[in-house]
């Protein structure tokens, strides 16, 4: 009850210019309803997190948003665009980091971001230096000519998030960005997020990592099959669970009414555990 | 010392579990090379393996059973030169015109001998794709975990190639001998059971000797084969260009190669009886080739025999012979003991190369900016020259109907069973099946980069006007060579005719399929996408793109029985309708 008190007044207020504004989305695949009546807007210059369990219903949102999946019911807009008719204009101005790194296997980093760039429409002259220093940030100039397929999981994922930023986007879209990162490409991700939002741009960040969210996001959405649970800062969520001052993890456990189960499903597994080991014996 | 015996105690069991390991190895190595040759089409590999794993193995199943059937199709050589020997000494009677003796020898020595040499190619052509992923390190990452010793992984290496091509080793060391037999009852009365015993022995020690030799020289090419193919680390165009040319070159290689064997299985004795040296010509080329090692030696051994005293021999063929297959048992040893250390190195390799390749050459960043179209046409030739099932999707249109024109240009079998009306249908059913493969090919390049394209402001228009090039390739040039099919008949001038004001309908058809296809797989609500979004009815969605392209091919056949006239100005119909379709599907 007291949820949805608070999502109503988070998104209701007008301060703040949208970049996104999605109401009422909904979205089946079958019998599954992945996403459920989910309301919020994201403001120009924040952070702000998707949060939910697997299958919560995050990647749905986002590739809603992106204009790669129409939702079923609702609508969305992007700096007031409609995302699937007006694909070309919204794809402008977001860069996207999809959960999977499906690069194409058999070029090389060069040639992809050749591709990238042409289909861009970037000037080379202007665009050299930033993917140069993106590169070196992230240390991936030395697979700059090798080919994608060779690369490990984490080298992709950083070929990925260099092709999302270098056009210097307005919107960020990214989907569990830091998977397979090592911790100083993490770092720099973060710090890179940090600098596009104090440059007036938005993020979508979509995790099931409550310290990244907690660390990173203005604002965030909990989402529990498909539906919003909450949404708030961290102090505003903290207040809804109850438990001031609390971190993230109780407070995203108890909105999620798992708090209770997590404790049975962590006792059950300590006896099966045990149990086996005995077994053995 | 400890160690030690409990070495020598494990010693054959130890092989035996190894040996049963090195399954698995070379199930990884498959699925290695697989993977390696699937290009885009990674996912759905991985997705099929997921539902059958068992597809994993039966790639080189096939490969085994293949080469195993075209080593036993060669037990003939074998006894022909048996029947074919003793024939022309049978009826070489002082009444007719003498034929040299030397000459018998060199007839049927060439026919073993023939025999020695096509087996190890028949072995490389159905074996090297399997075996020469076997050298990469990367396979043996894993063994090296299991608790092994370094010597356990390194003879697991071995092992490993072994069980690659054992059933093919089988064959080729029993075939020899089971040929020699058969010919031996065949004519039985001429020889006495200590002759045809000591045949067949002769035959089945040529026959390991000469096995163990093709190990090696397998086990030498795969090596040299890896080393050419895996450039991974350096990833130039040229390493991909390099690649390509020696996937095609081992492509036309083994086919030209089956049709020789084919050839000389059936023209060999024929040619030998059209061919007369004299005696003394004869004799000096049979005490020349005898000493020969490999194939002759073995070839004029076994002929020695078969003759059973009825000839005179030189001594220097005799001699020639067998210090001939001495020589050759020594090489043998060697090559096989080089191949043997090749292979037990090959676990080692990784750490030292991949250190060196490392900090080379400095890597300048500079971003090379073309038009769209362009920037996709670039794109899709690159994916297509790194994946080998794409290439072979444009390169099969044309091997095929060469290879067919080659081998049937004599005997016209097609024509004559089935009509030039019958011909000129299979031909465009086969027309219409290698342009539903190029459809699906360029189109599957999409699914490959999702990521990427899904996120970059694509104009689809762009995207699938550079797909369009690929249907004026090699579809267009293989209903071409067909043509020459028909050469020897009657209409050939005709069909050239027919075929040259019919030649556009075969792209057309083409680029009709493609947009049939994306109609089918690609619909968003505000617009058609190259990539499959649709996929419900697959299989009924397939289906109907192949008969679209099929049927606008037959359409196109009814109308030239109103006349050329009509033909051209259907295709002209045809053509606007597209651009029609085109700028409504794929607006500016
Ligand atoms: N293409 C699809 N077809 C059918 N069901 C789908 C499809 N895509 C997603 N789903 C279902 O929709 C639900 C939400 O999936 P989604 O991928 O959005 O979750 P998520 O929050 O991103 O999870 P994760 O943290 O694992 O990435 C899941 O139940 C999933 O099974
Ligand atoms: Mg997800």
């Amino acid at each position: 009850m007291v949820a949805e008190d608070n999502i109503h007044h988070s998104y209701d207020s007008t301060e703040g210019e949208f970049t996104v504004k999605a109401t009422n989305l909904v979205k089946r695949f079958g019998d599954v309803i992945a996403v459920n009546n989910l309301t919020f807007n994201v403001r120009k210059g924040e952070i702000f997190g998707l949060l939910g369990p697997n299958g919560a219903g995050k990647t749905t949102t986002v590739k809603m948003i992106l204009g790669l999946l129409e939702p079923d019911e609702g609508e969305i807009r992007v700096f007031d665009l409609h995302p699937e008719k007006d694909e070309i204009e919204v794809k402008k101005r977001v860069g996207y980091v999809s959960e999977e790194p499906l690069i194409y296997r058999s070029m090389t980093a060069r040639q992809l971001f050749n591709f990238v760039a042409s289909l861009r429409n970037l000037e080379p002259e202007e665009f050299n230096q930033k993917l140069q220093s993106l590169l070196e940030s992230f240390e991936a100039l030395p697979y700059y000519d090798k080919i994608i397929a060779t690369l490990s999981r984490g080298n992709k994922q950083k070929m990925q998030v260099i092709a999302s930023l270098l056009h210097e986007p307005d919107l960020l879209i990214m989907d569990e960005p830091l998977t397979g990162l090592d911790a100083k490409s993490a770092k720099v991700l973060k710090e890179i997020l940090e600098m596009h939002k104090e440059k007036g741009g938005s993020v979508i960040l979509s995790t099931h990592i409550l310290e990244i969210a907690e660390e990173l996001c203005d604002r965030i959405a909990i989402i529990d099959h498909g539906k919003l649970v909450a949404l708030g800062t961290i102090e505003e969520l903290s207040h809804l669970a109850n438990k001031v001052g609390a971190d993230l993890e109780d407070i995203f456990l108890k909105l999620i009414n798992q708090d209770e189960s997590v404790d049975i499903i962590v006792d059950k597994l300590r006896k099966s555990l045990k149990n086996g080991k005995n077994n053995k014996k | 010392m400890e160690k030690t015996t409990r070495n020598r105690g494990i010693g054959v069991a130890s092989l035996i579990s190894l040996y049963k390991l090195s399954k698995r190895v070379y199930h990884e190595s498959i699925l290695h090379s697989q993977l390696e040759s699937s290009g885009s089409n990674i996912a759905k590999l991985l997705e099929r393996i997921g539902r059958n794993p068992k597809i994993i193995s039966s790639q080189p199943k096939i490969m085994k059973f293949l080469s195993s059937f075209y080593i036993l199709f060669l037990t003939i050589i074998p006894v022909r030169s048996i029947t074919v020997v003793n024939f022309i000494i049978s009826s070489n009677k002082p009444s007719h015109t003498q034929i040299p003796q030397q000459w018998i020898t060199l007839v049927g020595s060439m026919m073993s001998s023939a025999f020695l040499l096509l087996e190890p190619f028949i072995l490389i052509i159905f074996s090297i794709m399997m075996t020469w992923g076997l050298f990469s390190p990367e396979i043996y990452a894993w063994p090296q975990t299991l608790p092994l010793r370094k010597k356990d992984v390194e003879k697991l290496s071995l092992l490993t190639f072994i069980r690659g091509i054992n059933i093919q080793l089988l064959f080729m060391i029993l075939v020899f001998p089971l040929g020699i037999a058969i010919g031996i009852l065949i004519d039985f009365s001429l020889y006495s059971p200590i002759m045809a015993f000591l045949l067949i022995l002769t035959a089945l020690i040529i026959s390991i000797v000469s096995a163990f030799f093709n190990l090696g020289v397998v086990v030498f090419i795969s090596k040299k084969m890896y080393i050419l193919m895996d450039e991974k680390e350096d990833n130039s165009g040229k390493s991909s260009i390099i690649k390509t040319t020696i996937s095609l070159l081992y492509l036309i290689f083994s086919m030209t190669l089956m049709y020789i064997i084919q050839i000389s299985i059936e023209k060999i004795p024929d040619y030998f009886t059209t061919v007369l040296l004299s005696n003394e010509q004869s004799l000096l080329v049979n005490n020349i080739l005898s000493f020969i090692p490999f194939p002759f030696s073995g070839g004029y051994l076994i002929t020695i025999l078969i003759t059973n005293h009825s000839l005179y021999f030189s001594p220097i063929t005799v001699i020639g012979s067998i210090t001939g297959l001495i020589v050759f048992a020594i090489l043998t040893y060697f090559l096989i003991k080089h191949s043997v250390s090749t292979l037990l190195n090959t676990p080692k390799i990784k750490s030292d190369s991949m250190k060196e390749k490392r900090n080379k050459k400095e890597i300048i960043v500079q971003l090379q900016t073309t038009s769209p179209l362009k920037a996709f046409i670039r794109r899709d030739l690159t994916i297509i020259s790194r994946d080998m099932q794409l290439i072979m999707v444009f390169v099969m249109p044309i091997v095929i109907p060469i290879f067919a024109v080659i081998t049937d240009i004599e005997d016209n079998v097609l024509l004559n069973e089935v009509g030039l009306t019958g011909a000129f249908l299979s031909v465009l059913f086969y027309i219409a099946l290698t342009t539903y493969m190029i459809i699906t090919g360029v189109t599957n390049i999409e699914s490959g980069g999702e990521t990427i394209t899904s996120s970059i402001p694509i104009r689809t228009r762009d995207q699938v006007k550079s797909k369009i090039p690929y249907f004026f390739t090699s579809i267009v040039l293989a209903f071409l060579i067909w043509h020459l099919f028909f050469i020897n008949d009657e209409f050939f001038s005709k069909m050239i005719v027919f075929g040259l004001v019919y030649l556009p309908v075969i792209p057309l058809a083409g680029i009709g399929g493609l947009f049939f296809k994306i109609l089918m797989f690609g619909k968003l609500r505000y617009k058609y996408v190259v990539e499959e979004i649709k996929t419900e009815h697959r299989f009924i969605k397939h289906i109907s793109s192949f008969l679209f392209v099929l049927l606008s091919l037959l359409l196109f056949v009814g109308l030239s029985f109103l006349g050329y006239g009509a033909l051209g100005i259907g295709e002209i119909v045809y053509l606007t309708l597209l651009i029609v379709v085109f700028n409504h599907m794929f607006p500016k």
